[in-house]
């Protein structure tokens, strides 16, 4: 369905230029419990254009990992590995080469669209701030480029509209002018932190259409956290799966929904109701709570709820890994289909996986 | 229907707020169901359409502007107020934030013997208690003397669901329970609904914005917009085949987990796809939001979003009617069948 689409405007099959590099990146946070694994060496690449999804519970590190590329995470975190944007480490850049980055080249629109907003300044007078700070447009130019933006995001008759506060615009409203200004400076990534979970069914459509349009438009490279596999489903090519802050399967987005190999993705998919099933259908459960890793782990996140966990689950770590592939080499990382598990399911492909990882070790 | 079979029945339920320097703001405006005993009955709608301030009403805890609400052929709406405390314990209800639901500074066991002792539910209370936590799957020993904040939301909303049973209720009203809820919580707690519904033959009104989560605990649903009920049907069948337009547009904007392209709509060689706009099926997602409760459209309310809506859609507000048995539809001109 969606693979003739891909090999068009998916990133090109040979070695593509990543806009945005994430590599082995790591945030820590201090507890009482000791050191919270809140992100724990998690690397994927956006390409331009391209819309990658991030899936996980909450506690799974979705939310921290965006912020950790936007160099927003807290004061008390400690943050490792490299954020490639535009030549720039984004985790060691200056304050001053990271205000440069923020805004015109990666740019964030938040869950709560209320809280997002200064509640005490026209929607219209914040956006042309943006613009004249970071746009560098006069005064008459940013006020009339803020009415053009507020017209793209669907406000309907954004002059009078750019006059309002945000208290007095709707959730959805609210989200498009957080959307307009993430978008205000053309950046060339998006990053989307679940920017339709507040918001009805019929108005999330229609903010979900609005960001592919833009996407579409602009060529930015967006990725979509959600905890809503089905907001990923239709809206992304490639999808990561995050549990206790590790990524445990990442792949093209149909193909990760269709033939989950990790055994928490499945339980994941499984325990979602689903329009199509008929009423009372039993939903399939994993048994206990999303996990966090706290202080020193061992073993895969995910055993002590595992049904499939064995001895040892519980002593090494998995690695992602292709559950195809036969020799050692761990295609791209993030373009294919891997899962960090000694026992996928599905597909017979164990042994290999569980060579694979061998290997990589 | 016979009237043994049906336990609640609602009829013409109008709830108001006040608004400061106004009219006041008609948050349900005349609507009727039934709920049957044993049975499910799910209402869904999005945000401000009167789903939770119909089962406040239900529950007495807002006392309706108008219309009845006969509880085993009783009016509470017009029971004097002993009356009405002496039915109580039999009409129960869980709310969504279940953390905030549950008082921060009692036990587990304290919290579920509230309802016993209100009602004066003569002691030991112990067992009653131990066997409620463990209906619902908690061990009494292991969290009976903790606090909800020492729990998780799926384990509070247990509790919850508890301190309803340990009344052995008829009718438990469930306003939103499982959208605070990891989805893999969400599905422990709606088997865990489904269960207690079917071993205390309990009926249940629950309420929710997912359209998914509400099929798949239902056995009839109604369907709410701006304060009325658009449509009602058996669930199977309202998801199959709604008639009103507003069901439609819901359910096409709900994102499924496998897309499905529409039919006869392959892109043809060469031509430009644009990224990330993988359609559902054949729609155009609605446009707009629903209008303000304060200032609601004349006649039907969906009209001024809808595209089948004509000028007598402005000028007359459609009942609702059967059109089949069971299946009725608040609509000038409903979609085919």
């Amino acid at each position: 369905m969606t693979t003739g689409r891909m090999t068009i405007l998916g990133p090109p099959s040979g070695l593509p230029a990543p806009l945005l590099a994430v590599q082995d990146v790591s945030t820590t946070l201090p507890t009482a419990a000791g050191p919270l694994h809140a992100v724990d060496r998690v690397s994927f690449t956006l390409a331009a254009g391209e819309a990658v999804g991030v899936v996980g519970e909450s506690g799974s590190g979705k939310s921290m990992l965006a912020r950790t590329v936007m160099g927003l995470a807290p004061p008390a975190a400690r943050t490792t590995g490299s954020v490639r944007f535009a030549g720039h480490d984004l985790l060691t850049a200056s304050a001053r080469d990271l205000r440069e980055v923020l805004g015109s080249g990666v740019a964030m629109v938040f869950q709560d669209p209320a809280t997002a907003l200064n509640p005490v300044t026209r929607i219209g007078r914040q956006l042309a701030e943006t613009l004249r700070l970071r746009g560098g447009l006069d005064r008459r130019a940013a006020r009339d480029r803020a009415v053009e933006l507020l017209r793209t995001v669907g406000i309907p008759d954004p002059a009078r509209r750019a006059r309002s506060y945000p208290h007095e615009l709707s959730g959805g409203m609210r989200q498009r002018v957080c959307i307009a200004l993430a978008v205000a400076c053309g950046p060339r990534v998006l990053l989307a932190d679940e920017p339709t979970t507040a918001l009805d069914v019929t108005v999330q459509r229609q903010i979900l259409d609005l960001l592919a349009d833009l996407r579409a438009a602009s060529g930015m490279g967006m990725l979509l956290i959600t905890h809503d596999l089905a907001v990923v489903a239709g809206r992304t090519e490639r999808l990561l799966v995050m549990y206790a802050g590790q990524v445990v399967e990442t792949g093209p987005t149909t193909e990760v929904i269709r033939a989950a190999r990790h055994p928490y993705t499945a339980a994941l998919l499984a325990s979602v109701p689903r329009l199509e099933q008929p009423s009372h259908t039993r939903l399939a459960t994993v048994a206990g709570l999303p996990a966090t890793a706290v202080g020193a782990t061992r073993g895969c996140r995910f055993a002590p709820r595992c049904p499939r966990a064995r001895a040892r689950c519980r002593q090494e770590d998995p690695v992602l890994a292709d559950p195809r592939a036969r020799h050692g080499a761990v295609p791209g990382r993030d373009r294919e289909h891997a899962v960090a598990c000694f026992h996928p399911v599905g597909g017979g492909g164990g042994a290999a996986v569980r060579d694979t990882a061998e290997r990589i070790r | 229907m016979t009237t043994s079979e049906v336990l609640l029945r609602v009829r013409d339920l109008a709830v108001d707020y006040r608004v400061p320097g106004g009219a006041p703001l008609r948050a349900v405006d005349g609507v009727s169901f039934t709920v049957r005993r044993g049975e499910t009955l799910g209402l869904v709608g999005e945000s401000g359409c009167g789903k939770s301030s119909t089962a406040r009403a239900v529950m007495m805890l807002r006392r309706p502007t108008g219309g009845r609400i006969e509880f085993d052929g009783q009016d509470l709406a017009r029971l004097p107020a002993r009356q009405l405390r002496r039915l109580r314990p039999q009409l129960q209800m869980i709310f969504q934030d279940p953390a905030s639901s549950l008082n921060p500074r009692r036990t587990v066991a304290a919290i579920v013997a509230e309802g016993l002792a209100a009602h004066r539910h003569p002691r030991p209370w112990t067992r009653l208690v131990d066997d409620a936590l463990s209906a619902v799957g908690l061990d009494p020993e292991a969290v009976g003397h903790r606090r909800p904040t020492e729990l998780s939301g799926g384990q509070c909303q247990r509790v919850a669901l508890a301190r309803a049973l340990v009344l052995a209720p008829a009718l438990v009203v469930c306003d939103e329970p499982v959208s605070a809820l990891d989805v893999s919580v969400q599905a422990q707690i709606l088997n865990l609904l489904e269960d207690t519904r079917r071993r205390h033959r309990l009926s249940l009104l629950f309420i929710a914005h997912d359209l998914a989560v509400v099929k798949q605990v239902s056995d009839r649903v109604g369907v709410m917009y701006l304060g009325r009920i658009c449509e009602l049907a058996p669930a199977e069948q309202l998801y199959r085949q709604p008639r009103h337009p507003y069901t439609r547009a819901l359910l096409d904007a709900v994102p499924l987990l496998e897309p499905v392209p529409p039919s006869g709509a392959i892109a043809a060689p060469g031509s430009i796809a644009v990224p990330g706009t993988v359609p559902t099926p054949g729609t155009a997602s609605t446009p707009g939001e629903p209008p303000s409760p304060l200032r609601p459209p004349s006649g039907c309310r969906f009209r001024t979003r809808c595209d089948r809506a004509r000028d007598r859609c402005a000028e007359e507000t459609p009942p609702l009617h059967p059109v089949t048995e069971d299946h009725q539809v608040a609509c000038h001109y409903p979609l085919p069948g």
